[in-house]
C-alpha cells in the first residue's frame, strides 16, 4: 500500500517509531565506531615505529566509519545532542573565523602533557577536540603523527586523546537516550509532570524539526557554497571534510540518513488528498540527491570568467538539481506535511537567535 | 579572480534597490506604517515590512539574506535594519517610504550582531558587532546620515547581542551573550561568560557590569528593554540541560546585581529553555516575554517582578509595546495580534504565507 493511502500516523507511533529505528541505533553506531577509533588510534601509538604506517592507515579507515555515522545524528540536535555544546565538541563546522587552524598548531607545540589525561580535552575549546581537529592531525604531512621523535609521539597521543573525547560523547549520547529516565523515555511518556514534552506531538515536533533542519544543514554547508563558486560568485569554499577526502563520503551518508528518518518517520502519510503525486516527487528527490551526491564537484572551481560560463555544464546542473530537490522538500515537509500533521514548525523556533 | 565581501554586497545592495523601486507601488496604496519587521516572503525571499497596525503591508524592502532587528528613530522617520548574524551587511531606511534605502556594510573584520540603537541626537547608531579576529565584542559607531563606521568601543564581553539606550539618554546596555562563536557555531558552552554591561554612550567607560554565578553561566544574556524604573530587564537562552534550566527572565540597574524572576512554579524548562524577544508596554510598567519554541508570550510587571498575564501564540516571537499597556505580538507563522496582557486580542490578522522573523519595532509615534 503506498504511504499516501496508508491511514495517518498517530504522533505517538511517529515517535516511536522514529526513536526505536532510527534515532537510538544510529547512536549506538556511532558509539560503536567511536570505540574503535579510539581504540586503533591509540593502538597506533603503542605500535612499534616499523608497524606505525599500516596501523595509521587502520585507524584513518576508522575515522571515515565515524565520520560517517557522524552524518547520521548531527541533524537530530534536540535532546541529549543539544546538551553541553555536544555538536561543536564533536564536529566544529563551519569554522568561519579558522579557530582550529589557530587554537590548534600552538596547543600541539606546546605539548601539554595534562591535555592526554582522561576527560581533560573535553573541558577544552569545541575547535580542539573533535572530528575536524583530528582530522588534521590525521592528514598533516608534514608533522606525521607516526614520526618517531617526540613530537610524533606528543600528536599520536593528542590523536588518541581526540578519539576517546569523541567515544565519551557518543556513549554519553547512548546513556542519555537509553537510561530508564532518559530521552527516550521522556519523548514516550509525554504528560504534564514532563516538562519538555507535555504532550505527543511536542515530541514528534522535535523529530520533525530535526529532519528540516538536516535538511537545511546540506543545503547551506554542502550546497550552497558549491553552488556559489561554481556560479562564480564566491571563491572557493572549505567543505567539510575535505582534507580527508571524505567530504562526498560525509554527504551521502547524512542524505542517506535523512531519507531513512523521512520514511520511518511517516510524516508522508499526511500528503493531503488531492497532492498524492506529492509523496511520489519526495521519494524521487530523496533517490536522486542520494544517486548524484557522489557525482557532485568535490571541490568546486571558480569558472575562468564569471561573466560568461556554462550554465548549463554538468557539474552545475547537477548541483542546481540538488538545491531543487532540498528546497522542494523543505517547502513539502515543512509547509504542506507538517501542518497537516498539526506538527508546524515556526520560522523563529527552528532555528532562533 | 577574487571576489570579496564588498563586491558581493554591492550586488545585494542594487537587488535590493532594484526591489525596493519595483515595490514603490505598494507604497502608493497609502497609510502611515505602525510597525516593521524582517521576514520571509511566501516566495521565500526575505524581507522588510512595514505595517499598518491593522496588519496591512504598506511597503517592502527585499534584503539579500535574512534580517534580524531594526533600529528606529521615530523622531526622524527612519530605521535601519540589521543582517542576522554573523550579519555583513545593514539597511538604513526612511520609514514613510520616501527615498532608497541605503546598504552599508560591516567592517571586513567585524559582523554585525542584528541589533542596534540610535543615540538620542539622532547623530550616531551603535551596533553590536564581533571582532572576527579575536571574538571580542563591540559596539560599532556608526555616523547616521552617512552611515560611514566612524569608531568603536569594547562591549567588555564576547557575543554582543541587544543594544539599548536608557532614559537618561547616554547610558547604553548591553547583553553580552558569553558565548565564543564562529559563524554560528558554539566554540566554548562550558566556559560561557554572559553578562550584562553599562556603558557610557560616549566615552565607553564602563559604569557598571553584572555577571551571573557560576552556576547560571550557561544562561546566556540576548535581549533587553528598560522598564519605567531604569531596570533592564533581559530574557535569556539557556545552553544546558533543558530539564536543568532555570529562569531565563531577569533585570538589572547600574546599581544593582542580576537577579531572576521568582515564579510559583518553574518555568525555564516549560519555555523550552528560549526567550527570542523581550519589550515594554508604554508605560514601562509590564514587560513582555516570548517564547517561541514553547508558543508562550509572558507578562511581568516590572514593579513586582512577578507573572501577571501570559498569551499562547505559535512561533510568537516579535513583540513592541504600541500603546501605555497594549503590545502588538508576530509570528514565524505570518500572525500579527494586538493585545493587552490579560485581555482578549483587540485584533488579529495573519499574513498567509509570511513568516515573521524575531522582533517587531514600532514606528509609529505613541
Amino acid at each position: 500500500m503506498p504511504a499516501s493511502a496508508q491511514p495517518p500516523k498517530t504522533h505517538s507511533q511517529m515517535v516511536h517509531d522514529t526513536v526505536d529505528n532510527h534515532v537510538i541505533p544510529r547512536m549506538e553506531k556511532l558509539a560503536a565506531a567511536t570505540g574503535v577509533l579510539a581504540r586503533d588510534l591509540k593502538s597506533t601509538c603503542d605500535t612499534g615505529a616499523a608497524d606505525r604506517a599500516a596501523a595509521l592507515e587502520v585507524a584513518k579507515a576508522r575515522f571515515a566509519e565515524t565520520v560517517r555515522a557522524w552524518a547520521g545524528v548531527e541533524f537530530m540536535r534536540f535532546g541529549p545532542m543539544g546538551e553541553g555544546g555536544r555538536v561543536e565538541r564533536f564536529a566544529f563546522w563551519p569554522d568561519t573565523r579558522g579557530i582550529l587552524y589557530r587554537q590548534l598548531p600552538p596547543l600541539l607545540a606546546k605539548r601539554d602533557a595534562k591535555l592526554l589525561e582522561p576527560g581533560e580535552l573535553g573541558k577544552q575549546s569545541a575547535a580542539v577536540q573533535g572530528l575536524h581537529a583530528l582530522e588534521l592531525i590525521l592528514t598533516d604531512e608534514k608533522k606525521p603523527l607516526i614520526a618517531d621523535d617526540e613530537d610524533g609521539r606528543y600528536r599520536c597521543a593528542f590523536a588518541a586523546a581526540i578519539g576517546a573525547n569523541l567515544d565519551q560523547i557518543a556513549k554519553d549520547l547512548v546513556v542519555a537516550w537509553e537510561a530508564a529516565d532518559g530521552w527516550r523515555h521522556r519523548m514516550y511518556v509525554p504528560g504534564s509532570d514532563n516538562g519538555v514534552y507535555p504532550e505527543p506531538a511536542d515530541a514528534a515536533r522535535d523529530l520533525i524539526r530535526a529532519l528540516l533542519t538536516g535538511l537545511q544543514l546540506v543545503q547551506e554547508r554542502q550546497v550552497k557554497p558549491r553552488l556559489d563558486t561554481l556560479s562564480g560568485v564566491a571563491k572557493t569554499p572549505r567543505l567539510p571534510f575535505e582534507k580527508s577526502g571524505l567530504g562526498i563520503t560525509y554527504l551521502e551518508a547524512g542524505i542517506g540518513s535523512l531519507k531513512a528518518f523521512f520514511e520511518v518517520f511517516g510524516i508522508a502519510t499526511y500528503t493531503p488528498p488531492g497532492k498524492a503525486w506529492m509523496r511520489g516527487w519526495m521519494d524521487r528527490a530523496f533517490e536522486l540527491m542520494q544517486r548524484d551526491a557522489g557525482k557532485i564537484p568535490r571541490k568546486p572551481e571558480l569558472p575562468p570568467d564569471p561573466e560568461k560560463f556554462d550554465k548549463q555544464g554538468p557539474e552545475i546542473v547537477l548541483v542546481r538539481q540538488m538545491r531543487f530537490h532540498l528546497n522542494g522538500l523543505r517547502q513539502m515537509i515543512g509547509r504542506e506535511l507538517a501542518p497537516a500533521a498539526e506538527l508546524s514548525i515556526g520560522f523563529n523556533e527552528l532555528d532562533g537567535d | 579572480m577574487a571576489i570579496d565581501r564588498r563586491s558581493l554586497l554591492l550586488g545585494s545592495a542594487l537587488v535590493l534597490c532594484a526591489r525596493s523601486c519595483a515595490l514603490a507601488g505598494v507604497a502608493s496604496e497609502g497609510g502611515e506604517a505602525a510597525l516593521v519587521s524582517a521576514c520571509r516572503r511566501p516566495d521565500g525571499r526575505y524581507a522588510l515590512v512595514l505595517l499598518s497596525m491593522d496588519g496591512r503591508i504598506l511597503r517592502e524592502i527585499a534584503l539579500s539574506d535574512r534580517g534580524h532587528d531594526i533600529a528606529v528613530d521615530r523622531g526622524r522617520g527612519r530605521a535601519v535594519a540589521f543582517s542576522r548574524r554573523p550579519g555583513t551587511f545593514a539597511v538604513a531606511f526612511k520609514t514613510d517610504g520616501s527615498g532608497e534605502p541605503n546598504v552599508f556594510a560591516a567592517r571586513e573584520d567585524r559582523t554585525f550582531s542584528g541589533h542596534g540603537i540610535f543615540s538620542r541626537d539622532g547623530r550616531v547608531l551603535y551596533a553590536t558587532e564581533n571582532d572576527n579576529e579575536t571574538g571580542d565584542g563591540l559596539l560599532g559607531i556608526y555616523d547616521a546620515g552617512s552611515w560611514r563606521r566612524i569608531g568603536e568601543m569594547a562591549t567588555h564581553g564576547i557575543d554582543p547581542h541587544e543594544v539599548i539606550l536608557l532614559a537618561d539618554g547616554t547610558t547604553l546596555a548591553v547583553a553580552n551573550g558569553g558565548i565564543e562563536m564562529s559563524g554560528r557555531e558554539k566554540l566554548n558552552i562550558a566556559a560561557m561568560e554572559p553578562s550584562l554591561v553599562f556603558l557610557d554612550g560616549t566615552s565607553g567607560e564602563v559604569k557598571a557590569q553584572h555577571r551571573l554565578p557560576l552556576h547560571l553561566n550557561q544562561l546566556s544574556i540576548r535581549h533587553i528593554a528598560a522598564d519605567a524604573y531604569g531596570q533592564v530587564w533581559f530574557g535569556g537562552q539557556w545552553e544546558g540541560a533543558l530539564e536543568a534550566s532555570p529562569e531565563l527572565i531577569g533585570c538589572a540597574s547600574v546599581d544593582r546585581a542580576l537577579r531572576l524572576i521568582e515564579t510559583p512554579k518553574p518555568m525555564g524548562t516549560a519555555l523550552k529553555g528560549y526567550i527570542g524577544s523581550v519589550a515594554i508596554s508604554g508605560d514601562g510598567q509590564v514587560l513582555a516575554a516570548a517564547a517561541p519554541r514553547a508558543g508562550r508570550t509572558l507578562f511581568i510587571d516590572t514593579a513586582r517582578g512577578g507573572i501577571v498575564a501570559e498569551t499562547q501564540l505559535p512561533d510568537g516571537c516579535g513583540i513592541a509595546g504600541v500603546s501605555a499597556h497594549a503590545f502588538a505580538l508576530s509570528s514565524g507563522h505570518g500572525d500579527l495580534v494586538r493585545e493587552e496582557p490579560g485581555r482578549d486580542p483587540a485584533m488579529s490578522v495573519k499574513l498567509a504565507g509570511t513568516e515573521f522573523d524575531n522582533h517587531l519595532r514600532l514606528v509609529a509615534k505613541i
